[in-house]
């Protein structure tokens, strides 16, 4: 029974550091080899967290070795029962499951597309060829066949990352593939994509395969099991319903809306369901719209909460409603949108009117953000104007774009699509409270008023805790309503409903009408069908179609230039590792001596030696000129404070100028010239992906810490796109008018808190690809040295020792200076 | 602590990395400041500026909490700042580096890494800038006496720019760890327990 089954829970649960409560716990499950099962639930029941655990990524170390009933792992989890996969412990199974998560950014380990997807393979200690075989084959199953090995990472769309990610985990031709939500981060084109390389994948794969995710249309045909889970009062997570996706789909029985579970189309249960929704949705506009204002404002605020009664999200929102519904708002026509100074839509016209909902929807994904942020006075507009009403911009002057922060956040609220990136305080509270701060509130009527609005959110007893714990549909519930705090006129989402499950989707829904309805322009960047048909008061759609509203240039697809490794194509054809050797060992012996005639001598060399590799000494100074801009400083500093010598030509409180302080100036002077040049030119250009495959196989350094350490440096190429982000994020919460070395730091601090959660992330990726553990690694890249690296190392060698020779020869040598 | 507890998670090592690039591109930053003008002008001035480069090694230990993780994230930092190209002529960074890496992991060594609070890090903090000064006599200012006035001013402003960087770099992890970020590391559980 045992060897037939692919995974077995008994008993099994886990509970994640610092948290009160077990994620999962008792939970019995056995998964059959070759089965193709749809895990189903609730947002939050875990999940993602099963998936972790049977890629063995979940905590560390022993803690999966059963024993006693509780183990603590390095992570601080704590793990009970037993979860055995393909009859072993999941981390010695490690490298037959292959893990795809639903973030495309976070799966991407190195920098080029052939190297991330050889990174499993290399763990698995596979032999080169077969690597590179491999690659290209796993490439071409996912539909990227065509794409160069070499080309960077991040130029590639979302969709294309994705495709990577999954390249690389059936490149190792894993027993069983996890598939979490892969298509949940995408844009409709990106989403198909990524089914169509996964449908493909699996037609002929013959691999276990659990896919997590909330519509399941896409993916009946290749599914022959779906397990459902629920969770028990007491917080046990059980198989609330099991069976072939026709037995569970057309079972009237089985409570989909409460198990937030969307029905695919196909069944005629969806038609039921899709008419319940109607009907609550509508149930719910009539009993609660009210256009009468001052009724709201008087409602019960201190209803404490069923979280169901959404209307009027605020007090202040209520009473500040001044102008009428259906009056335009924000408008413009002519305006041209993009960025770096590039229109990607020219002559782009849209009026958002008050207590509507705009949606603006289309295939492209760039074009609905630009223009939503455009509008919301984050990005400059190409060309044109953003018209404000007179009603909106309360007195102001100008396009929101040239608002102060402060005033942006009082009338135009944008919601990212990334939770995340909006975050800016340690909890929850704290962070709605920032909108009421920002416009004037006092501390403790913003904690009430703050307060009474998480209520409103069903998410005042989560008000200690850290939003970054929040579960996917809790978080962009609070970036709705820490931007309504501020009381905004216009409220502005990118894809509010992406990836979320049944009873999320209708508490965004419900959500967004109420906001509405209270007078605010809502708009909404999306591609959600339903929500479209539910809620949409006017459409505008965006894309690259002649029928579209709004059109948007054709991308232009970024053509790969290869960077030259370095000035001299003689120096790039060495070994990253042996440059580096090369410049130590060109410049350390000269420490030795402190005289001009060898410092001289050697940079003389150094300057032919260049030359020799085709820099020519115009070409080197252009380099080096940064330094030449500091040595003179070090030259004055040894002249005035150097070693004293027998003749003194001026004398000034700690400041002496002697015939030595001067003959030793100079000879410092050459030698900070003679070993910064060759460190400048030798190593310029490295790429660092060639330099760790180098510490790795020339100098033998440990690889876990060269390509940890690489996969870290990744994160460098990140860093300017989260860096904008952030910053916008800050502005359209009202932070962004601090003093600039304020908003700098704080910015820095936000940014080195994402560059951490990116490489915890990370980690995961990496381990999920079977890396960090014990068993020997292949290379994929082979990093050689030639006959030209040991000429180069002897002349680098021979440059400092002739010159030092030479200065013990004519007397000049100076052992440190003496 | 349990010597199996010293082997590094691929979590460390990730997040010791994700230090060093956001270290390294600090010290490459830093490196546009007038520090040579400022030593010229003022004797030993530019030692305040010194802590700028010595927060890494400290920081990472701090959280990380693994043999090795000052030396490996401040020599780390400082090859970034090599491979960004810098005034101090590209790679030879990379020797500051190692010598203050060293200054930073020896004191977490000594208390057989134990012992992490504030006195510790400080104690880090002054030896990585006292391995800072020293190396810089080795190589760059030979021709200056380290015993004489302009030496031990010099000594005198490092060890102080060392000390305020020891404590704010305490003060730094525990603003990070309150975040949550660190929440799969002991370091990040210490502080958010409290």
């Amino acid at each position: 029974m045992r060897n037939q089954s692919a995974i077995l829970f008994e008993g099994w649960g886990y509970k994640r550091p610092l948290r009160k409560d077990y994620v999962v716990r008792g939970l019995n499950l056995e998964i059959r080899k070759g089965e193709r099962v749809l895990l189903l639930g609730s947002s939050g029941i875990g999940k993602s967290t099963l998936l972790c655990a049977i890629a063995g990524v979940l905590g560390n170390n022993e803690a999966y070795l059963s024993g006693s009933a509780q183990r603590e792992d390095e992570d601080g989890g704590l793990t009970e029962g037993d979860l055995l996969v393909e009859g072993l412990h999941p981390q010695e199974a490690r490298g037959r499951c292959a893990l795809m998560m639903q973030d495309p950014e976070a799966q991407m380990v190195l920098q080029r597309v052939g190297d991330n997807v050889a990174f499993g393979l290399e763990n698995l200690g596979v032999e080169k060829g077969e690597i590179w075989r491999r690659v290209r084959e796993s490439l071409k199953r996912v539909g990227l066949g065509d794409i160069e090995l070499s080309r960077s990472t991040s130029h590639l769309s979302g969709g294309q990352k994705q495709r990577v990610a999954l390249a690389g985990a059936i490149a190792m031709r894993p027993s069983i593939l996890l598939l979490d939500e892969p298509t949940a981060n995408l844009d409709p084109k990106g989403a198909k994509e990524v089914s169509r390389a996964c449908h493909e994948v699996l037609k002929e794969d013959p691999a276990t395969v659990i896919l997590v995710e909330h519509r399941a249309d896409d993916w009946l045909d290749i599914l022959s099991r779906v397990v459902i889970l629920g969770r028990d009062p007491d917080g046990t997570v059980k198989v609330a319903a099991d069976g072939s996706p026709d037995e569970i789909f057309s079972n009237p029985s089985i409570d989909f809306d409460s198990l937030g579970i969307w029905i695919p189309s196909k069944f005629t249960l969806a038609k039921l369901q899709r008419k319940r929704l109607e009907d609550q949705i509508r149930a719910k506009f009539q009993s609660d719209f009210d256009p009468n204002f001052e009724a709201l404002k008087n409602q019960d605020l201190t209803d404490n909460g069923s979280g169901k009664n959404l209307i009027a999200p605020s007090v202040k929102f209520a009473r500040k409603r001044e102008f009428e519904r259906g009056q335009v708002v924000v408008q413009s026509d002519g305006l041209s949108i993009g960025y770096n100074g590039k229109a990607i839509a020219d002559n782009v016209s849209f009026a958002f009117e008050s207590g509507k909902i705009t949606i603006l929807a289309g295939e492209n994904g760039a074009g609905k953000s630009t223009l939503a942020m455009t509008v919301s006075g984050l990005m400059a507009p190409v060309g044109g104007e953003v018209k404000v009403a007179p009603a909106l911009s309360q007195g102001l002057k100008g396009s929101p774009f040239s608002w102060t922060s402060r005033q942006l956040c009082k009338r135009i609220a944008y919601v990212f699509q990334n939770p995340e990136h909006q975050f800016v305080r340690n909890t929850v509270l704290e962070e709605v409270m920032v909108g009421f701060l920002e416009t004037g509130s006092k501390k403790e009527e913003a904690r009430s008023l703050a307060h009474s609005l998480l209520k409103r959110f069903d998410l005042d007893r989560y008000s200690a805790a850290n939003p970054y714990t929040l579960s996917g549909g809790e978080k962009r519930r609070l970036t709705v309503a820490s931007s309504l705090a501020s009381s905004p006129e216009v409220l502005i989402l990118d894809e509010p409903t992406f990836g979320q499950d049944r009873s999320t989707w209708l508490e965004i829904v419900m959500l967004m009408r109420s906001v509405a309805d209270s007078g605010v322009a809502v708009v909404a960047v999306t591609h959600d069908r339903e929500l479209i048909e539910f809620l949409a008061d006017k459409v505008l759609t965006i894309g690259a179609g002649r029928e579209c509203d709004i059109r948007v240039k054709g991308a232009n697809e970024r053509k790969e230039k290869e960077r030259p490794a370095s000035l001299s194509p003689l120096l790039s054809r060495l070994n990253p590792a042996i440059r580096f050797l090369c410049a130590f060992l060109l410049s350390i012996p000269l420490f030795l001596s402190l005289d001009p005639l060898s410092a001289g001598v050697a940079l003389a060399l150094e300057f032919l030696f260049m030359e020799g590799c085709g820099i020519s000494l115009k070409r080197a100074l252009k380099h080096v000129w940064p330094v030449f801009a500091m040595a003179p400083w070090t030259f004055l500093a040894v002249v005035i404070y150097g070693k004293k010598g027998s003749v003194t030509y001026f004398e000034w409180g700690m400041i002496h100028v002697t015939n030595k302080s001067v003959y030793l100036a100079f000879a410092t002077f050459l030698r900070v010239l003679a070993i910064a040049v060759p460190a400048v030119l030798l190593v310029l250009g490295i790429d660092s992906t060639d330099l760790a495959d180098a510490a790795s196989q020339i100098l033998h350094l440990p690889e876990r810490f060269v390509y940890g350490g690489l996969a870290g440096i990744r994160l460098f190429t990140v860093l300017s796109d989260d860096w904008l982000q952030i910053g916008q994020a800050r502005r359209s919460r009202g932070l962004g008018d601090r003093k600039r070395a304020v908003r700098f730091f704080t910015q820095s601090f936000s940014l080195l808190i994402l560059s951490i959660r990116r490489s915890t992330s990370l980690s995961t990726a990496m381990e999920a690809r079977g890396f960090g553990g014990n068993e020997k690694r292949s290379w994929a890249r082979i990093s050689r040295t030639s006959y030209r690296d040991w000429i180069a190392l002897s002349i680098c060698a021979l440059i400092p020792t002739s010159a030092l020779l030479l200065a013990y020869y004519c007397g000049t040598f100076a052992l440190g200076g003496k | 602590m349990k010597v199996k507890a010293w082997r590094w998670r691929v979590v460390d090592i990730s997040t010791a990395s994700s230090l060093a690039v956001a270290s390294g591109i600090v010290f490459w930053v830093a490196d546009f400041l007038p520090f040579s003008a400022l030593q010229t002008l003022l004797p030993g001035l530019g030692g305040l500026l010194n802590g700028l480069w010595l927060f890494a090694g400290p920081l990472s230990a701090i959280i990380v909490r693994k043999p090795g993780s000052a030396l490996y994230c401040e020599l780390l930092a400082s090859i970034l700042e090599a491979l960004m190209g810098n005034i101090y002529g590209g790679a030879s960074v990379i020797i500051p580096g190692l010598f203050e890496g060293l200054g930073a992991e020896i004191i977490f060594a000594l208390f057989f890494y134990r012992v992490w609070n504030i006195w510790t890090v400080c104690l880090s903090s002054l030896l990585s800038g006292f391995f800072c000064w020293a190396e810089s006599f080795l190589t760059d200012l030979q021709a200056i006496s380290l015993s004489g006035p302009y030496g031990l001013a010099y000594l005198l402003f490092t060890l102080l720019s060392s000390l305020m960087t020891g404590i704010g770099t305490w003060y730094l992890y525990r603003a990070i760890a309150k975040t949550g970020a660190l929440d799969r590391f002991k370091s990040g559980r210490e502080r958010r327990s409290v």
